[in-house]
């Protein structure tokens, strides 16, 4: 493993020259930024990732259940499990997708579900993504670097091979295909993701292709080829947001997006993963009820924790919240990308006062979560070996059957005293090793 | 009960050619409870792909493309309705989802203030006696006048200017309503001597002994309850859902529009 740090710079050389970048907008200007690699891989040991791989196929299995629940039958809401509103009153929640049965009845087949372990050993579920949750290329070109740089690393230890993430990638998009291509549908060069749509458009075979290569005509979608023959497609893994996929649809003046793409997948002819109206159960909010979906659906206990979290429109929560306002992290709904939160303990007692008012006020915006102490990873700096706080980003395929990636995007966060750990906030990654044994 | 025949029929001219031209339209009555409805005629220009669809509430809507150079679009619908109001829709779907404000509908501190009021004056009223009290209460909130507002214009702002049309009208009222707690829904349709697209709003009431549930008409633009003068559309949370036309195109063209709508009584 050490032989790995002789190769750092080597490594992160490399990623730099293929182009392993992520692009975040400062100020509306576009700037991309090298994502740091760090070669001290997280370990997990084979036992803990089965009970890892166990709760998180059980959790994205609920979410889906949730997801054909909500743009169905509604049993869960009419079961008083979930409050209506919570629903409804949810940004991600797309009133346009009610009835529609996407292809198999998949909505989330990719799902980027984030954890940490804490200090107690204890792994806590921080965060479900299950719109499109970008990074496993990162670790997927690391461990192909690495592997190159130092081959006998990947010979003295049993390490799982992460390299079937293309064809489990490729399964999960012919499972739905509803006859033609795949194609990965990017929003363009300047967005955040580009290297990760190439890399994955190139690994799994399909054609990657911008708003310009895409028409609708009749009732299916059709790539436009150099040559101006047009291919039918069945599949799209797009990594355009719901709302600027179809500018006849959702917002009207989106210039990424393919007028009509939506009626053609509300008819059946073409499958789109993920499915539009997923952000309805990766609200922060809906975070919340995970656990009581799981015994819902399933019947089952959640095997994986949540994190402690409040939710200040109910009575109970909101004292407890009031009370314990400084040793809390606030996170507010609407934001993603590790904007919106705030530690309780990081205010002056004036900000304190201030967004307390805030949560009284607008109870619904927030959701108020114990600060989970979660275990460091070494990091190297330098020659230096310094502890830093770091996630877990696990991938979880949901085609034929549910399938946890036996990797995943390891985060960390440079600055020492941040918990913050998310890319477009300046962090780092580094490779997650599943053993074998 | 009555037996309307209608022609809602609308041109665009441009003043330069306009290519990739998509476009959906959603002004096809359908048959529900309190109507029955007979397309005898639907007309769209010449387009290269065409076709229909329903959205989630139930409402009809035909979208398509013409791609190649063109100057006019036009569309044409002719038919008949067999309107009986009084077989109300009884269905609950989306109540829950009818009770939100949207962005349309939020209520701003001017709203607001009149819903205090309103439930205090209203507090021992049956459903519909409230529902027609802040019917014709909403009437006198505006003043009926053109082109002082447009299709962003929100609830609050329109209260606040203090004239709008049907839209606007009908966006307070399912303002208030929901502000209250009731269930409001905002319809488009076609009214006997309008000449444009109307819009109303229908209010949910869970029933009692004498009063059936279901959603219930009324027109705070006229002050007047909804009868068997008036032909339904579509309805939805607000305007935005009831759009009757929406479109994209390439090309620079100043755009002119002509909407003509015909409902009269059959002999």
């Amino acid at each position: 493993m050490e032989d790995l740090n002789k190769h750092v710079n080597t490594v992160n050389t490399l990623l730099a020259r293929y182009g392993v970048r992520f692009g975040i907008y400062k100020n509306g200007e576009f700037k991309e930024q090298l994502f740091p690699f760090d070669p001290i891989p997280r370990v997990i040991e084979a036992d803990e990732f089965r009970y890892l791989e166990k709760g998180l196929a059980q959790r994205v299995t609920a979410l889906n259940m949730f997801l054909a629940d909500i743009y169905g039958e509604k049993k869960i809401l009419k079961d008083g499990i979930i409050p209506e509103d919570f629903v409804y009153s949810s940004s991600g929640y797309l009133a346009e997708c009610e009835g529609i049965m996407p292809p198999k009845g998949v909505y989330s087949h990719i799902s980027g579900i984030d954890l940490v372990k804490g200090k107690d050993g204890e792994w806590y579920i921080l965060e479900d993504n299950l719109r499109i949750p970008s990074g496993a290329s990162y670790p997927l070109i690391a461990r192909d670097l690495c592997r190159k740089a130092s081959p006998h690393t990947f010979i003295n230890n049993h390490i799982e091979d992460n390299r079937d993430y293309a064809i489990l990638l490729k399964d999960t998009m012919d499972h739905v295909n509803t006859g033609g291509i795949n194609v990965i549908f990017t929003p363009g060069r300047y967005n955040a993701a580009f290297f990760e749509h190439s890399y994955l458009a190139e690994k799994t075979g399909s054609v990657l292709a911008d708003a310009n290569d895409l028409e609708v005509v009749g009732d299916y979608l059709y790539y436009k080829g150099y040559g101006g023959q047009r291919m039918k497609v069945g599949a799209v893994y797009r990594r355009v947001s719901d709302e600027y996929m179809d500018p006849m649809t959702f917002v009207p003046d989106s210039v990424i997006g393919v007028p009509h793409i939506f009626e053609v997948y509300k008819k059946g002819n073409v499958a789109l993963l993920n499915a539009p109206g997923n952000g309805v159960a990766d609200d922060k909010g809906i975070y919340y009820f995970v656990p009581k979906m799981i015994s819902y659906y399933l019947g089952e206990t959640a095997i994986l924790k949540n994190a402690p979290t409040y939710l200040p429109i109910y009575e109970e929560d909101m004292n407890y919240v009031m009370e314990n306002f400084h040793k809390l992290v606030i996170k507010d709904v609407a934001e993603a990308g590790g904007y919106g939160v705030v530690f309780g303990d990081s205010m002056g007692s004036e900000a304190l006062e201030a967004f307390k008012e805030t949560v009284r006020k607008e109870p619904r915006r927030f959701i108020c979560q114990e600060v989970i102490d979660f275990m460091d990873l070494p990091i190297l700096e330098g020659a230096e070996t310094v502890e830093r706080k770091a996630d877990l980003r696990a991938f979880v395929l949901t085609g034929s059957d549910v399938h946890v990636w036996k990797s995943g995007l390891t985060r960390f966060s440079r600055n020492p005293d941040s918990f913050i750990v998310n890319s477009s906030q300046g962090g780092g990654f580094k490779d997650t090793w599943v053993l074998s044994r | 009960m009555s037996k309307l025949r209608f022609c809602y029929s609308s041109i665009y001219k441009f003043d330069t050619p306009i290519v990739e031209h998509h476009f959906k339209i959603k002004c096809m009555p359908k048959t529900c409870g309190r109507q029955n409805i007979i397309i005898e005629k639907m007309n769209i220009s010449t387009n290269d792909f065409c076709s229909e669809a329903q959205d989630f509430f139930g409402n009809r809507y035909v979208y398509g493309d013409i791609r190649s150079p063109h100057t006019t679009f036009q569309y044409e619908i002719i038919g008949t309705a067999e309107v009986n109001n009084s077989n109300i829709d009884t269905s609950d779907d989306f109540v829950g989802m009818c009770q939100l404000q949207t962005k349309l509908t939020h209520c701003g501190s001017a709203i607001i203030k009149h819903i205090r009021y309103l439930e205090k004056i209203c507090a021992a009223m049956s459903d519909l006696e409230k529902y027609n009290y802040i019917n014709s209460y909403v009437n006198h909130l505006l003043k009926y006048e053109q082109w002082q507002t447009d299709v962003e214009t929100t609830a609050e702002e329109a209260l606040v200017m203090g004239h709008g049309v049907c839209q606007d009208y009908s966006h307070i009222m399912i303002s208030i309503l929901r502000g209250m707690g009731i269930p409001a829904r905002y319809v488009v349709g076609m009214m006997i001597g309008e000449g444009y697209s109307h819009a109303w709003v229908e209010v949910y009431t869970p029933g009692d002994d004498i009063t059936k549930s279901g959603w219930y008409g009324f027109d705070p633009t006229n002050n007047q309850l909804i009868d068997d003068t008036y032909i339904k559309i579509s309805h939805g949370r607000d305007y935005d859902d009831g759009m009757v036309i929406r479109g994209m195109f390439k090309g620079t063209a100043k755009q002119q529009q002509i909407i003509c709508v015909n409902v009269e009584e059959m002999g």
